[in-house]
């Protein structure tokens, strides 16, 4: 009991009676540990944000009409949707096609919903204003340079089939690099309207968040008439990207993590050999190998878990700060990384001691306390 | 009187140079010797062989009744710190434990620490109440009487002291010699290294090594 | 003297030096490991987005608007203008060929098998090509389009009528690899029918209804030889700024200045622009859903890895310097004797800093060599290419290391300012 109170006695004393030393032991080791959490917590949540990224290319499902058909009723495609876990869905366009009529060409008009596009096709470039209401419609650039219309003009369309017509504003010339450009796009609600599909879509683009399998089991779960496919091109170069850089980073933090944990374990040893004098003292003084290695383990455990915890929560905010200027949104707390993080600084900052401890042990203490 | 202390045909040979040769010494207990001899005489090596931090090379040491010769290091550790006392020319001080801590360090090694017996052995070297201060807050002279208070904490068989007041002015150097002095009066045995003859001849007897040979002993 | 005192220094505190020089060797490992990738992953990145397919698509200029619906009508060739083949080694002869990975070219036509409209596309698989540079280009889907998965062979690129079929094509139609089929084709001359046998079944993933032939052949069928109706061109390109931006409001609105950088840019509007220039009567369109994310995600992974790189220097530069102040520490008595025997401040400084810039020059070499050998297995694991030797990491790695060194030195300078040499000399 005494000799445990002695014990605290002498590991309060290093660690409160030693500044200079301590804190540059203890920087070092929660560098390290700071670097470790951030990168570990980055790391992470790197496969779910880079995801997210990826999803820019668009769309990774289309959902089509059964083959007997060449309709998706709305509420049909809905009850789909609503089977994919929330979390991960994106948006989903609908999309109607019909050709139309206006001055003396021939072109293709699409509806579809506005909202659901900026989602799902980020990549579209409109020039002007994204239309606000059924009135108001997106010209293909292609189109617009067949038709002579800007923004702000009024156009009026007439479906072909049927015969029906209608006058919009055009509130802005898009481009995509797609068919897009050769067509005029406006709400769907306008287009069910115009070509007398009330309710009635075309086809449907979802943008997902899941690797190509997952993707792919979802969609083959599906009980549906309906055909939902995966975009093989866009679902698959995901998963060979997403693998690329994961690998690439991987090896990078390791790196990181290795030479960090070095550095602070080389630092860590030049403080203990400067103590040298100290353990021969002791050694002197009766103690035994035994009782030294428990004073410098302890010592360092208390290192280590200072040093980790402080280092845990820099690194949390460095990975806060990577999250935000990177992909603009926070990393996540993840629990498992604080006992990790504390393990590897008191693992490191033990190692770091024990190396130069058993060589500081070996040598006779006559030799260290005459020999200056 | 019995001999606490005997080295018997003592050899310490490092390489071709012999630290010591053929060393045959007897010191019984209770007795004050003083080492003497030129810088590189042998006296340091004889002394870690006395203070069970070194074995001989050759020969046979006998420390309170233990043959330290057939010793190994965790039992020569263990023999070192119920029997020797030890003072330094540097003193070392662990910097950052207070001066009761220092002595205490040695009872957690040998047993069991006991903070009233630490003040204690400080009160005997005149400390008490420089208890609490860490080492650089102390004179030499204080940091001096701090290690001959650890040196006494375990009552040790013998006290060995390497040059203790080589590194003090006079007035501390006489304060530290009055504690030696009483310490002989209370019985113990000191073997002390010291370069200033007017320390040794406070000793009962002197013995003076050249060149690891014994050449001298005997009282001036 | 001076020197006299540093070479002893090394000579006799090897160990410490030793340790010194290794930290730094780590810190500057690190450093340049990191460096010399996040300078090289642009280009490399870049390849692997190109998995995406094309990022360009060259059309003729035409008249009418396309009738293109997804996946419900195949617009008929009437009054289709076309791109002629022979011009098509024009593209690797642009400012940016080195640029350009590659491109298929491609007709397309409906066909009719027993009654039911089908879609034809004649196109290249992996073709031989000859550049007017005598250099010679593979290319074709097969390198383009990485994500096709064909169950059997690719067709050849000739005249032979080989055919790859859409896996739900062929499903409808009951055709395995080695059948034969016929399909009916409406030519100028009128309908033929022409047999073709499936040498592959192609998966694409999406409308997966169609058939695939050699161009060659389809060129000859429909008697329209050297004509193709589109070109998808995959090019690196360089993630779009603010002067990619305003050129692609207006391109006239930029000085001549200007002009020059944008033109000597891989944007992937200027490669357009100069396809355009160098086929005439084409139109040349960036496929944004390819272009724009490619762009995107490049910028993003390559703040990643600065980031990255950020944190292994701040790592580095701390593991060194406190390297440093802990040896600075440790010799407090040798500065203290130096003191002691008289010297100012200054030349104990001036010692320590030259130690300290000799260890970092030591360590800062030490580890850019290590750091290279680590980049090059970061490349080749990750991309399977070596990384480029960057001149420029060197400097930038030495300067780190002594730079560090020297600064590790000076926050322990106040420590040997500060230092009463009888205060070390007598014990502590």
């Amino acid at each position: 009991m005494l000799k445990l109170r002695m014990y605290l006695r002498l590991l309060k004393r290093a660690v409160t009676k030693r500044k200079s030393r301590m804190i540059i032991s203890l920087l070092a080791i929660s560098l390290g540990a700071a670097v470790i959490s951030a990168l570990v917590s980055v790391y992470y949540d790197m496969g779910v944000k880079m995801r997210k990224e990826l999803r820019t290319y668009g769309a990774n499902v289309v959902v089509a009409p059964s083959p007997k058909n060449n309709f998706i009723s709305t509420r049909e495609l809905e009850s789909v949707m609503d089977t994919l876990p929330k979390d991960n869905l994106i948006g989903y366009a609908p999309y109607i096609y019909g050709v139309v009529r206006t001055g003396d060409s021939r072109l293709v008009a699409a509806g579809t919903d506005f909202t659901q596009v900026k989602k799902v096709s980020p990549y579209w470039h409109v020039q002007g204003q994204w239309p606000d209401s059924d009135n108001s419609i997106l010209v293909g650039i292609a189109a617009a340079r067949q038709l002579g219309v800007e923004t702000g003009d009024s156009i009026v369309i007439m479906a072909e089939e049927n015969k029906q017509w209608l006058k919009a504003e055009v509130t802005g010339v898009v481009e995509t690099g797609g068919t897009e450009d050769n067509q005029i796009i406006m709400s769907l609600n306008k287009a069910q309207h115009l070509f007398d599909k009330k309710g009635k879509i075309n086809i449907s683009y979802a943008s997902i968040i899941g690797d190509a399998e997952t993707v792919e089991r979802w969609t083959n779960d599906l009980e549906s008439d309906l055909r939902v496919e995966p975009v093989k091109k866009i679902s698959q170069a995901e998963g060979k990207i997403l693998e690329r850089i994961r690998s690439l980073v991987y090896l990078v933090v390791i790196i990181i993590l290795g030479s960090t944990l070095l550095c602070v374990t080389t630092t860590a040893m030049a403080m203990i050999m400067e103590r040298r004098q100290e353990i021969a003292l002791k050694k002197a003084l009766g103690a035994d190998n035994k009782s030294i290695i428990y004073e410098f383990l302890g010592e360092s455990t208390i290192l280590g878990l200072l040093g980790g915890a402080a280092g845990w929560a820099i690194g949390f905010g460095l990975a806060q700060g990577i999250g935000l200027s990177v992909f603009n949104s926070l990393v996540s707390f993840r629990w498992q990384v604080i006992p990790a993080v504390l393990a590897t600084a008191v693992i490191m900052s033990c190692v770091a001691c024990l190396i130069p401890i058993n060589k500081a042990l070996s040598v006779e203490p006559a030799v260290t306390l005459k020999g200056e | 009187m019995s001999d606490i202390v005997t080295l018997q045909d003592v050899y310490k040979i490092y390489g071709k140079v012999h630290a010591l040769h053929n060393i045959n010494i007897s010191i019984a207990s209770g007795e004050w010797v003083a080492v003497m001899g030129p810088s590189g005489s042998g006296k340091t090596t004889m002394m870690n062989i006395i203070g069970c931090m070194d074995t001989p090379t050759k020969g046979s040491v006998q420390v309170d009744g233990t043959e330290t010769h057939k010793l190994n290091g965790a039992a020569l550790t263990k023999l070192r710190r119920e029997k020797i006392g030890l003072v330094f020319q540097q003193f070392h001080l662990v910097p950052h434990l207070t001066a009761v801590e220092n002595v205490m360090l040695a009872q957690y090694y040998h047993s069991m620490p006991d903070e009233k017996e630490a003040l204690q052995a400080l009160e005997r070297v005149g400390l008490a109440q420089r208890a609490e201060h860490l080492p650089k807050q102390l004179s030499g002279g204080e940091q001096q009487r701090v290690c001959i208070a650890r040196a006494l904490i375990n009552y040790p068989s013998i006290i060995l002291a390497d040059e203790p007041t080589g590194n003090l002015d006079k007035v501390n150097e006489r304060i530290v010699i009055d504690i030696f002095n009483q310490l002989h009066k209370e019985g113990h045995t000191i073997i002390m290294v010291t370069h200033d003859p007017k320390v040794g001849q406070l000793a009962q007897r002197q013995i003076e090594l050249d060149h690891g040979q014994l050449v001298y002993s005997g009282v001036v | 003297m001076f020197f006299r005192m540093l070479k002893k220094s090394f000579l006799q505190g090897k160990k410490n030096k030793l340790l010194a020089i290794v930290t730094i060797a780590f810190g500057a490992t690190l450093a340049s490991a990191v460096l010399s990738v996040s300078l090289d992953i642009g280009d490399k990145v870049n390849k692997e987005l190109k998995s995406y397919g094309a990022n360009l698509i060259v059309k003729p200029e035409m008249e009418a608007l396309p009738l293109d619906m997804p996946g419900i009508k195949i617009d008929p060739l009437a009054d289709q203008r076309y791109i002629s083949e022979d011009e098509l080694p024009n593209i690797k002869m642009i400012f940016w060929r080195n640029n350009i990975l590659g491109f298929v070219p491609s007709l397309s036509t409906s066909v009719f098998i027993e009654e039911q409209e089908v879609k034809l596309t004649g196109t290249w698989f992996n073709k031989k090509m000859v550049i007017p540079t005598g250099e010679t280009l593979r290319t074709g889907a097969k390198s383009i389009k990485t994500w096709w998965d064909v169950n059997g062979n690719w067709p050849a690129d000739n005249n032979e009528p080989e055919a790859l079929v859409q896996q739900k094509l062929a499903q409808r139609l009951n055709i395995a690899n080695g059948d034969k089929f016929a399909v009916t084709l409406t030519t100028e001359q009128g309908r033929k029918t022409s047999q073709l046998k499936v040498v592959g079944i192609v998966s694409t993933g999406s409308n997966e209804g169609g058939i695939f032939v050699p161009l060659n052949w389809l060129q000859e069928q429909l008697g329209k030889d050297n004509q193709v109706q589109q070109v998808e061109v995959s090019a690196l390109t360089t993630p779009e700024n603010a002067l990619a931006r305003k050129a692609a409001m207006d391109l006239d609105s930029l000085s001549s200045d200007e002009f020059e950088t944008w033109y000597c840019t891989a944007y992937v509007d200027s490669i357009a622009y100069q396809i355009e220039e160098a086929i005439p009567g084409v139109e040349a369109k960036q496929l944004r859903q390819v272009a724009q994310s490619e762009g995107k995600v490049l910028s993003k992974i390559q703040l990643l890895m600065a980031l990255l790189t950020v944190v292994a220097l701040i790592s580095s530069i701390l593991g060194i310097s406190n390297l440093m102040t802990a040896s600075v520490l440790e010799r407090s008595k040798e500065i203290g004797l130096y003191k002691a025997l008289g010297a100012n401040n200054l030349p104990v400084i001036y010692l320590f800093m030259a130690e300290a810039l000799v260890i970092g020059l030591i360590g800062g070499l030490v580890g850019y060599g290590i750091g290279f050998g680590f980049a090059q297995i970061i490349g080749k694991s990750v991309f399977s290419s070596t990384i480029a030797f960057k001149p420029l990491v060197i400097p930038i790695v030495l300067l780190l290391s002594t730079g560090v060194g020297i600064l590790g030195t000076i926050s322990a300078m106040g420590t040997i300012v500060k230092l009463q040499p009888a205060e070390v000399l007598h014990g502590r």
